[in-house]
């Protein structure tokens, strides 16, 4: 006979897993098991046309990625993609939702204009963008020509050095608005006492922003962070039909490598190891932001 | 799907997919009695057509067979394909075929948005084994490989053998193109050339001359710059095609199509000389000043605007343009083509000719032998006329007199004529070897932005070929 | 003496405060409506391409002068839209819905029990967030196919609810984690089991969170290309992006203005959603992320 104890803990585990339970399931079919099957194709070849898998290889698809220049390239951006990106995505948004903090008039109008790239469809986004890049015609060279400094035009899109800068542009552009709700939302939700005190104190706002409000905002600064570099690590679509990784390789990221050697190599089995290592790749960074978050609540709750 | 009627071009915008109908043939100056037959045919069609003749309007001059089989009770066959604007000629040569001779098939047609969202959506149906689609359209080189070796598709060797008359209308290099391991995987629908398209009016204007040579071409080139007019707008970051056509182009030139189909399937190195010298000639090119700047960076809509507004005077590309150029052009522009010029001396010019979306029939199908007649019926004498046509693009073999003149009634476009007399001189672009054309796409890239040079490219394209080993397949 | 002398200097620092208050201000002024700017620009210009015709924009207009309503007519029927609006409305809506059941029903369990093994189970959540979409391509097409699910609705609602799961638990567990300790023990002290304390108690203050997650997976499945394109092969089951997409390469390819047109329609709806519901989406965010 069970104790008292032990039926209300055996309860409660009971009680967890009826809650999650619908979840789990419907995250066992469409999440679990296609990442198994990534894992397990990724040890084998396969080209994808025939029914069964090729042949078991062991690590050989690693080893061989191990060995593709291009794929370090691929990796090389992908960081790169993500380190310029965040900081410029959140650093943005933290400086408009600062302003918008500040204005009461209007603020939900802003903030809805402020939100249309984030829900602006990609297909439209890269459409306009690819009219503004164009070196010829392009609304960017136009504009630069007419305002006398011709000089600095450039085939943006076109030139290995430029690409990615310019489509890590475009994705600033769509997703600060998104940083920007967030981070205007963390803002009015700032304990005000502590704000007023500081004020009263006489700090001016330059004090005030820097060495009360950005403390506080911190967990939700990371968290914003957070998101920004899971996406960023997994972007395809902006980059595919902007670029589509060229030229030659110089907006290569990881998921279009995987792209492209699934549904044009036919490198079904390496296509599984480039997702397998995203996935590990972006786990191991939400990873050590997570702990970072966890730090900085711990230490914003002071 | 679209319902409007109007016909007009295709082209592809700023999506996924990258090939439109970028279909490379091979098709070889070995001039057999049909090739010149046709040559003639096309000739005397390149007049200006006749209206309609006294007796009223002119039909479709050929018969509409009936087919051999016929569905026995209502059913319906899908077909996917990447071409959209095909869509309405496609479904109209299907409501024919239902209402002359089988009232019980019909035809479900999938447009995907380009030809890479189709083939990752074909890929996984043939992975899954699934009977839909019972007809796939695809392109000559490494999808065509990919369908046959993997035993995915049924080839045409018996419908051949069945009809030999449906075999003799089409182009035999466009047939021997799509012919892999001595079987015939796919037929076309259509054929496709890759020309110069040129401002009449802008070239009058200054008083030049349509090029016969690359020098010509060259001098012309700096006398626009002088003008400040760029010379030919060439979107070389539309696909992955793209960049290579000037390569191809150099190679048709000289002659050595087939030194590359060799190195292609790995018989002869990518390092040869022919095969540098092209390599050499693309990073010429790039360096002439000849090109609207930044190539890469361009792409088809974008080089349409720089040459419809005249800011360039010629725009590389394929016949597929021609009705996007037209409706972006201004209505008294003055549109004329020419074939790139001899790139060197006393050479002929290098016409890159190519067929248009390939049709075959899913192994897995549940009615493969009425998935043949529905293609027979639209690549059939009668089916190539109308689609055709209906489109402006050239047929996927050698059509009468009687017939252009039918399409001229109806075909707005001056130019159409034109285009059938280039098709018989055309020259190989297809590569079979997926890695190997990455390589050369990526080899290309580097030569247009400079930051490789020929030989190390070539190299490069090499080494991955030798990475491939052994081709399973043997292509004609 | 001293005073009047203090009150003077008292009163210039508080001018040159004043002074730079106001250069402050017009400074953020300009930042702002710069930024604002640049957000909406591209936005406008589409717009603005919608109503023109193709000569005025190759003439370099900006402005469409005269300009063409009908470009939005024809864009309706030329890109079959209502059937599109209507199944992109149903996947997204359905899937939004699952979702948010199955995730407020999640992030309860997550947040508030302590029940064994929780710590992997959020560690699937944490993976379906960072997962690509790619890679399960192929194996859900097949299993689709298997289970002659391919070009029904579920084929795309089940994908979705999946993927979107990882997001929705993962935003409710924070919000629940922050609920305080007091309700749910007012609510056992009156003898409600779990399921009572979840439906009568925490349910009703999680409005917040529901929009935030709601709004977001709307968003999400509205715009997502790549299953719909694969796993819906017929036309009339088609969903927008798909649509939109062919659009591009049929005959409308070079006819920017209807493309534009086109372009606009499909992106209104959820613009008025966001607006409509963008303060329930603020306080979610707010109570969903901090509580983390």
């Amino acid at each position: 006979m069970l104790s008292i104890a032990a039926r209300r803990s055996w309860r409660r585990h009971a009680a967890g897993y009826a809650f999650v339970g619908p979840a789990l399931v419907v995250l066992a079919a469409f999440l679990v098991y296609p990442i198994g099957y990534s894992v397990w194709l990724s040890f084998h070849e396969w080209d994808g046309y025939t029914p069964r898998w090729g042949p078991f290889v062991g690590l050989e698809n690693y080893r061989a990625l191990a060995g593709d220049e291009v794929f370090w390239r691929a990796t090389l951006n992908s960081i790169v993609f993500v380190a310029v990106r965040t900081p410029l995505e959140v650093g943005l948004g933290f400086l408009l939702a600062l302003l918008l903090n500040r204005r009461l008039v209007a603020r939900s109008l802003l903030r809805t204009l402020f939100f249309v790239p984030v829900v602006m469809s990609l297909i439209v986004v890269t459409i306009i963008f690819q009219r503004v890049f164009e070196p010829n015609t392009g609304l960017l060279n136009t504009f630069l020509r007419a305002v006398g400094l011709g000089a600095f035009t450039h085939p943006w899109l076109g030139d290995p050095a430029t690409a990615l800068p310019a489509v890590i542009a475009v994705s600033v552009w769509k997703n600060v608005g998104f940083s920007l709700v967030i981070l205007l939302a963390g803002l009015q939700s700032l304990p005000q006492d502590v704000v007023e005190a500081a004020r009263v104190d006489g700090a001016n706002a330059w004090q005030l922003t820097l060495r009360v409000i950005t403390p506080l905002m911190r967990p939700i600064l990371a968290l914003t962070a957070l998101l920004s570099i899971i996406g960023g690590l997994k972007v395809f679509d902006l980059v595919f039909i902007m670029t589509r990784g060229g030229p030659t390789y110089s907006t290569e990221v990881l998921a279009t490598m995987l792209y492209r050697e699934a549904f044009e190599l036919n490198h079904m089995g390496i296509a599984s190891a480039v997702a397998v290592i995203l996935v590990a790749l972006v786990l191991s960074i939400a990873r050590v932001q997570t702990f970072v978050l966890d730090e900085s609540r711990a230490g914003g709750k002071a | 799907m679209s319902k409007a009627k109007r016909r007009t071009h295709h082209g592809d915008a700023h999506e996924m997919s990258r090939r439109k109908l970028l279909q490379l043939g091979l098709l070889s100056t070995a001039a057999t009695p049909l090739l010149r037959a046709a040559r003639a045919t096309a000739q005397t069609g390149g007049a200006q057509p006749q209206a309609s003749k006294a007796t009223g309007e002119l039909k479709n001059p050929a018969e509409f067979k009936a087919p051999k089989v016929k569905a026995s009770g209502p059913t319906t066959i899908s077909f996917w394909q990447y071409v959209g604007f095909h869509v309405d000629v496609q479904k109209f040569i299907a409501e024919e075929y239902k209402k002359r001779h089988d009232p019980n098939l019909s035809l479900e047609i999938t447009a995907f948005p380009g030809l890479n969202e189709q083939r990752v959506g074909v890929k996984s149906a043939l992975a899954a084994q699934s009977p839909t689609p019972d007809i796939i359209a695809i392109e000559p080189g490494a999808y065509a490989v990919d369908v046959s070796t993997s035993g995915s598709v049924i080839d045409f060797t018996k419908v051949f053998a069945e009809d030999p008359e449906y075999k003799r209308g089409f182009w035999p290099n466009a047939i021997e193109l799509l012919t892999i391991n001595g079987a015939v995987v796919s037929v076309p629908a259509v054929t496709n050339t890759v020309i110069v398209y040129y401002n009449r009016g802008l070239f009058q204007q200054h008083g030049l001359e349509v090029p016969n040579t690359l020098d010509e071409l060259k001098k012309i080139g700096a006398a626009l710059n002088a003008k400040g007019i760029m010379p030919i707008a060439y979107p070389a970051g539309q696909d992955r095609n793209f960049p290579i056509f000037p390569y191809y182009t150099y190679l048709g030139g000289i002659k050595a199509d087939k030194l590359m189909r060799e190195a292609d399937l790995g018989l002869k190195p990518w390092t040869s000389p022919e095969l540098v010298a092209g390599a050499e000639f693309v990073e010429m090119m790039a360096k002439s000043g000849l090109y609207a700047k930044g190539p890469l960076g361009i792409k088809e809509p974008d080089a349409i605007q720089i040459f419809a507004t005249g800011k360039s005077a010629m725009f590389w590309g394929g016949q597929w343009m021609r009705r996007s150029i037209r409706a972006a052009l201004p209505p008294n522009f003055d549109l004329g083509i020419f074939p790139f010029p001899a790139v060197v001396a006393g050479g002929h010019k290098p016409v890159l000719s190519s067929v248009g979306i390939t049709l075959t029939v899913n192994a897995r199908s549940k009615h493969p032998d009425l998935a043949f007649e529905m293609i027979k019926a639209i690549t059939g004498a009668w089916g190539k006329i109308e689609y055709t046509r209906n489109l402006g693009l050239s047929p996927n073999g050698p059509i009468s007199a009687d017939a252009i003149a039918y399409q001229m009634q109806s075909l707005k476009d001056p130019l159409y004529p034109e285009f059938l007399k280039l098709q018989p001189t055309g020259t190989t672009r297809v590569i079979f070897t997926p890695a190997v054309e990455e390589a050369v796409t990526q080899g290309m890239q580097a030569l247009i932005t400079g930051q490789k040079n020929p030989k190390t490219v070539m190299e490069s394209v090499e080494a991955a070929s030798q990475k491939v080993g052994a081709r399973k397949f043997r292509t004609g | 003496m001293s005073t009047v002398v203090a009150s003077a200097a008292v009163a210039r620092r508080q001018q040159r405060l004043d002074r730079g208050a106001r250069v402050g201000r017009a400074g953020m002024w300009v930042v702002l409506l710069g930024a604002l700017l640049l957000s909406v620009a591209p936005g406008l210009y589409m717009l603005c391409l919608s109503f023109m015709d193709n000569p005025q924009l190759f003439a370099g207009r900006l402005v469409p002068w005269p300009p063409h309503p009908e470009n939005y007519p024809r864009a309706w029927v030329a890109s079959n839209i209502g059937r599109l609006y209507w199944n992109s409305v149903y996947v997204s809506t359905a899937s939004m819905v699952a979702t948010v059941a199955l995730s407020a029903l999640a992030g309860y369990g997550l947040g508030r029990i302590r029940f064994a093994g929780r710590g992997v189970v959020y560690g699937i959540v944490l993976i379906g967030l960072t997962i690509p979409l790619q890679i399960a391509l192929i194996p859900l097409f097949m299993n689709l196919r298997t289970l002659g699910l391919l070009n029904t609705p579920f084929a795309l609602i089940g994908p979705y609810t999946g993927f979107g799961l990882a997001f929705g638990t993962f935003i409710m567990k924070g919000f629940f984690e922050g609920l305080p300790r007091e309700l749910e023990e007012a609510a056992r002290l009156d003898g409600a089991g779990e399921l009572g304390i979840f439906a009568r108690v925490m349910l009703p203050l999680t409005r917040p969170a529901v929009a935030t997650v709601a709004i977001f997976l709307f968003l999400q499945n509205w715009n997502e290309f790549l299953f719909a394109l694969t796993f819906i092969t017929e036309g009339r089951m088609r969903t927008l992006p798909t649509g939109i997409y062919a659009l591009l390469s049929s005959e409308f390819y070079g006819n920017y203005p209807i493309l534009a047109a086109s372009l606009v329609l499909f992106s209104v709806p959820v613009l008025v959603l966001y607006f409509v519901f963008q303060q329930q989406f603020v306080e979610g965010i707010t109570a969903g992320a901090l509580k983390h």
